[in-house]
């Protein structure tokens, strides 16, 4: 028993794609369209994912502390909060640094500086900084704020001023994650769908050859193997094609993309050459892949054994 | 060898292509099957190669049982027997050279010795300056010999032929009959199955006729008669 000769389907595979060039195009054509959608939903959703986190991080909720509050009890405070769940990170604002921060924010208002003056001392409180690594753990944070025991060291928690705010922020953040994510299943499938069906129009146009190669005694696997090496080579040149004007492309656009969100340092660029490695295998991954299936799929419709 | 045993082939309720079938065919027999249109020559020829299976009785070809042949023995069985039908039945978008060579490929043949073969084949049918030619490019009489030396291609014990001059002209199918005769007498067994007058009163060899899905006659040196 001979083991399925690959080197022959290969050959048969390749003077076959050469030989129905335009067919062969096509179908490749696409897979690029299908490819360059993907990438494009791949990048949306990278983008989005950031975004959202970029918004996240500008939400926080500051404790303020009671004015005879000693350092040290602020920084037991302090190292308490941040044992408590999701909290990302806690900074403190000494009243000095507090102080500062506002002159420097009101420097060009004369009357501020000069009412601070009048009154002599630092009127303001020193407070934690409290983020959250989600919006809605918010919430838990400022039920446990409430506990007895911090009840003679913090004078206020800003959460009661903002729990609207971010409440509704948070059902923003779940409803984007979970709409992007069913139009980028939903478009992918389309995708897929697409290619699948030109992969098997290809075919159609074969079926009467399939049958004659199952006529003269070829077995199913030696019929596909061709069918299938065309479909990987389509989907192989697809994926060069796609990376070849990914980057160029995203390398133009990433600026432009950048200007939407002024204060957001992430560009899209910079993540998918730090992420090259992944970016390829996707892409040659998925085209390879839906190549290969489509075609095993097609010729199986024509073998009747 | 082949034995039909009591076969049967029952396609709707109403309609039985064959029914009660007996026929032992030796080795190195050239036999005519005639008949009308409709009379079950192409589905007992069918039955031998698996493309239809009887819906009672027993079909042995070589030793395989057709009737009882599972799916993945079929490639098996067709690489046994060669197949030359009506409409030629060639790959369109494969060369003479190719279409021969591809019988000989599903088999795993080494290249070297498809190399060797396939021109020789080729000479054989007397189209050793068509090689290259794809099938369009040919006359039905050169097509139908590309399918000949296909089916010559696995070295068959058996050659069944379907209607092989249905679309040719006379000479043509002449042709085509000349060769399926000097492959006989180099020992291979010969199916044809035709409804050409001309061809199986000039073959004189052994006639079974059918009608209506019935053996009605079986001669060793027969004519064509209805």
């Amino acid at each position: 028993m001979r083991i399925f000769p690959l080197g022959r389907a290969i050959y048969s595979g390749v003077v076959h794609f050469w030989r129905n060039i335009w067919i062969s195009l096509a179908a490749t054509g696409v897979m690029i369209l299908t490819l360059a959608m993907m990438s494009v939903l791949l990048l949306v959703t990278i983008l989005g994912q950031n975004i959202i986190k970029g918004i996240e991080s500008k939400v926080d909720i500051t404790v303020f502390m009671a004015d005879d509050a000693q350092e040290a009890a602020v920084m037991a405070v302090k190292t308490d909060i941040e044992g408590f769940k999701n909290v990302e990170d806690v900074t403190y604002v000494s009243k000095d640094q507090a102080l500062s921060a506002f002159r420097e924010k009101h420097k060009d208002n004369p009357r501020i500086s000069q009412a601070l003056e009048e009154i002599g001392n630092n009127p303001l409180q020193s407070a934690l900084v409290v983020r959250a690594n989600n919006t809605d753990a918010y919430d838990s944070i400022n039920e446990s704020l409430k506990s007895p025991k911090y009840e003679r060291l913090i004078a206020r928690v800003t959460y009661d001023d903002n729990s609207e705010i971010i409440t509704r922020l948070s059902t923003v953040m779940k409803t984007t994650r979970r709409v992007g994510l069913g139009i980028t299943v939903a478009l992918g499938i389309i995708a897929v769908l697409v290619t699948f069906n030109t992969i098997r129009l290809a075919i159609y146009g074969y079926h009467r050859e399939i049958e004659i190669m199952t006529l003269v005694g070829a077995s199913p696997w030696f019929v596909k193997g061709p069918f299938v090496i065309e479909g990987i080579l389509a989907g192989g040149i697809a994926s060069i094609v796609t990376l070849v004007f990914f980057y160029p492309l995203l390398y133009i656009m990433s600026p432009k993309v950048g200007a939407f969100f002024v204060d957001n340092q992430f560009s899209i660029y910079n993540w998918a050459v730090n992420n090259l490695l992944l970016v390829i295998f996707l892409i040659c991954g998925t085209g390879i892949l839906i190549g290969a299936i489509s075609s095993v799929i097609a010729v199986q419709r024509y073998l009747k054994e | 060898m082949i034995i039909f045993q009591n076969v049967g082939k029952v396609y709707t309720k109403n309609s039985s292509a064959l029914e009660d079938i007996n026929l032992e065919i030796q080795t190195g027999e050239f036999v005519s099957i005639v008949g009308q249109s409709g009379a079950g020559k192409s589905t007992l020829l069918r039955l031998l190669f698996a493309e239809e299976f009887p819906t009672s009785g027993s079909v042995v070809i070589d030793g395989w049982d057709v009737s009882s042949i599972r799916p993945w023995q079929i490639p098996h069985l067709r690489r046994q027997i060669g197949v030359v039908f009506q409409d030629f039945k060639l790959i369109t978008d494969k060369t003479a050279f190719e279409n021969v060579a591809f019988a000989m490929e599903v088999t795993g043949e080494e290249s070297q010795e498809i190399k060797r073969t396939v021109p020789q084949l080729l000479k054989l049918v007397n189209l050793s300056d068509k090689a290259n030619n794809y099938p369009w490019q040919m006359s039905g009489g050169e097509q139908q010999r590309v399918a000949l030396a296909r089916a010559l291609a696995f070295k068959p014990q058996i050659i069944l032929a379907d209607e092989p001059t249905g679309n040719l002209d006379a000479l043509h199918a002449w042709d085509i009959i000349q060769l399926l005769l000097k492959i006989n007498k180099l020992g291979t067994t010969i199916l044809l199955a035709t409804h050409d007058e001309a061809i199986v009163n000039a073959v004189k060899k052994r006639v079974v006729t059918l009608d209506k899905g019935h053996v009605v006659r079986d001669q060793k040196t027969g004519k064509y008669a209805l």
